[in-house]
């Protein structure tokens, strides 16, 4: 378990009445049905449910990825629902993004992938960022690989790379979506472990949407979802 | 990686083979764009050349003359009524015709335009007219242009050497004395010039019927009121312009007369276009095969003010990349146009920088067409 969640603290995520759907009139399909969560900062929060269940739209709506309409949502301390477009992809920029589909720029390097979302953050001096760029790749194991394109990497390295680019910026939050599902079950692990020991070491939360059974013991809070609603918020094992 | 033009620059040199495909595509552009405005230009500055040197305030056509250089003659007697308007000081005649030279080398004939003009002081000022006029008062002796085409014989070099130059022009053995620069244009070949009396000889016709008149007004009279006096006189039967108006006249002529403009301008085109086609499909790839990588941008947080300059600043790129090849190539086709047609093509400043901004144009114009792709990159999708 991790010591380091601090329930006191002001949620990271907060979530009241979230609904959504997509489509007008007729057409309108409800995802979201009344969900309700925090989290907190330094835990981690796992999404399970079967295909459909709208996890991942949980996941792009607490990502500013889309709008919210009904319900409540702050992430950050930004309330997202009277949020502008421009209040979003600030948001956006303090949040770690892990994706099913790594998504690196094929043209760059390992490290200037890394180094590239670090545009994102100005106030940084060159020389720090490259510092961070490096301590990153090497925390993910890459260190002799940081010149290397992503077409010479494999599947389990490109997602590390793509791991050490959602961290680079320090976040606060990290969302991630089926983060091993692309992986073996050695890499897998590795990558739970690492966001683990961030999770421990910045006290950063992370809500990860998964299937992956072999990473369930990692969590501090599993929520099941099935039809757009929230099964029942199980306690850790 | 801490500017995006770095970004631009990787994702553009990551492929060799498409780098080079987009700025040959520029070169070409550039190459094309230059080269026809050149041509475009020289056809206008070769056909002012004449014009430009006459120092006379008036100048006297045939209504019916389209161009000096192909005109109607009129009746000299005309033009001599003039000097009785006070505004006058001197009136000259110029004889003008289409004469065919024969190449005393390679016996092949030729059409040249011979010039008629008077052995005292003319108002065409031609180099080195002055100084041969003794001997060009003799029978049968002419001044050559020697940036006539190379087709004409290497006259300029023989008489250099040394060499005696006799040709044949209109079945009359002629003797060329000297050498000037004048300059040909799209429609002239080659320039002669003669005294009156030697003309004559040349082209046998009434002395009278001439081709060109040039008047110098006295001291402080004003062109414009003369001219309008000097048409009351004359009515339909001349055409009177101030040295402005016949230029103006003659650039008329070459806008309408001869399709020039059109040409080259629609050579212009072609080029800006070929470059258009080439740098929008190889940036139109280039986002649309990165579509969901500039997804993966905008959802942590990338502008899409950020990813649109960074085809911009991939289009700027290539144009620089493709520039300055391209202006070298082109370089190097002023150099041989110049020599084989000996019109006047220099690369200008002004052209230099217009058909950069050009390039730039045409490049931002192919970036704004390829980033509406950009749209389509829906962060909310890759999850």
């Amino acid at each position: 378990m991790n010591d380091s969640i601090d329930t006191a603290a002001e949620p990271i995520v907060n979530v009241k009445h979230l609904a959504f759907s997509f489509g007008e009139g007729d057409l309108c399909k409800q995802i979201l049905f009344d969900i309700n969560f925090n989290v907190f900062p330094g835990e981690i929060v796992l999404l399970t449910g079967p295909s459909g269940s709208g996890k991942t739209t949980i996941l792009t709506l607490v990502g500013g990825l889309r709008h919210v309409k009904t319900g409540e949502l702050k992430v950050l301390g930004t309330d997202f629902r009277d949020a502008s477009v421009m209040d979003l992809v600030r948001t956006r920029r303090q949040i770690g993004f892990i994706f099913q589909a790594h998504n690196l720029l094929d043209f760059l390097s390992a490290r200037d992938n890394v180094a590239m979302a670090m545009q994102l953050h100005p106030e940084v001096t060159g020389t720090e960022s490259r510092e961070r760029v490096s301590e990153l790749l090497e925390m993910v194991g890459l260190k002799d690989r940081m010149d290397y394109y992503p077409a010479k990497l494999s599947g389990g390295q490109r997602q590390r790379v793509a791991i050490a680019r959602a961290l680079v910026g320090r976040p606060q939050l990290v969302l991630a979506d089926e983060p091993t599902a692309a992986l073996d079950s050695h890499s897998g692990r590795e990558v739970v472990e690492l966001l683990q020991r961030l999770a421990t070491d910045h006290g950063a939360a992370i809500l990860m949407v998964t299937h992956d059974n072999r990473v369930l013991n990692v969590a501090d809070r599993i929520i099941e979802m099935e039809d757009g609603r929230i099964k029942q918020p199980l306690n850790s094992p | 990686m801490r500017s995006s033009w770095q970004v631009a620059w990787k994702q553009l040199s990551h492929s060799k083979v498409k780098l080079i495909v987009a700025t040959a595509g520029v070169v070409v552009a550039v190459l094309l764009m230059l080269v026809q405005l050149g041509f475009l230009n020289a056809a206008y500055d070769s056909s002012l050349a004449v014009p430009k040197r006459i120092t006379a305030d008036l100048v006297v056509l045939s209504p019916q003359s389209p161009t000096f250089a192909t005109p109607t003659q009129f009746a000299r007697r005309l033009l001599y009524r003039l000097p009785a308007h006070p505004a006058v000081a001197d009136v000259q005649s110029i004889y003008l015709g289409t004469g065919r030279w024969k190449n005393p080398w390679d016996k092949s004939e030729r059409q040249i335009l011979v010039y008629g003009l008077g052995a005292g002081e003319n108002m065409l000022q031609i180099p080195g007219f002055a100084d041969a006029v003794d001997q060009l008062q003799q029978p049968d002796v002419g001044l050559f242009d020697r940036r006539s085409r190379p087709t004409f014989g290497p006259v300029s070099d023989a008489l250099s050497k040394g060499e005696r130059v006799d040709v044949e022009v209109n079945r009359r053995k002629i003797t060329i004395a000297a050498c000037t620069e004048i300059g040909v244009t799209l429609g002239v070949d080659g320039n002669l010039f003669v005294t009156d009396t030697n003309f004559l000889r040349l082209f046998p016709r009434i002395p009278g019927s001439i081709d060109l008149g040039l008047i110098r007004l006295k001291p402080n009279v004003d062109p414009a009121k003369a001219r309008d006096e000097l048409v009351r006189w004359c009515g339909t039967d001349l055409r009177i312009l101030t040295k402005a108006e016949f230029i103006a006249f003659e650039k008329h002529f070459l806008d309408t007369g001869a399709p020039i403009n059109f040409i080259f301008g629609l050579g212009t085109a072609v080029g800006f276009f070929i470059g258009f086609v080439i740098v929008y499909q190889i940036l139109y790839t280039e986002v649309s095969t990165h579509l969901p990588q500039f997804a993966t941008l905008k959802a942590i947080g990338f502008t899409d003010n950020y990813l649109l300059r960074l085809v911009i600043q991939e289009s700027l790129i290539l144009a620089v990349l493709g520039y300055l090849p391209g202006t070298l190539l082109s370089w190097c086709v002023y150099q041989i146009a110049a020599r084989e047609t000996q019109l006047p093509m220099a690369l200008t400043m002004f052209r230099l920088t217009s058909v950069l901004a050009l390039t730039i144009t045409m490049c931002i114009f192919s970036a704004a067409m390829a980033m509406r792709k950009l749209r389509a990159a829906d962060p909310a999708d890759i999850f």
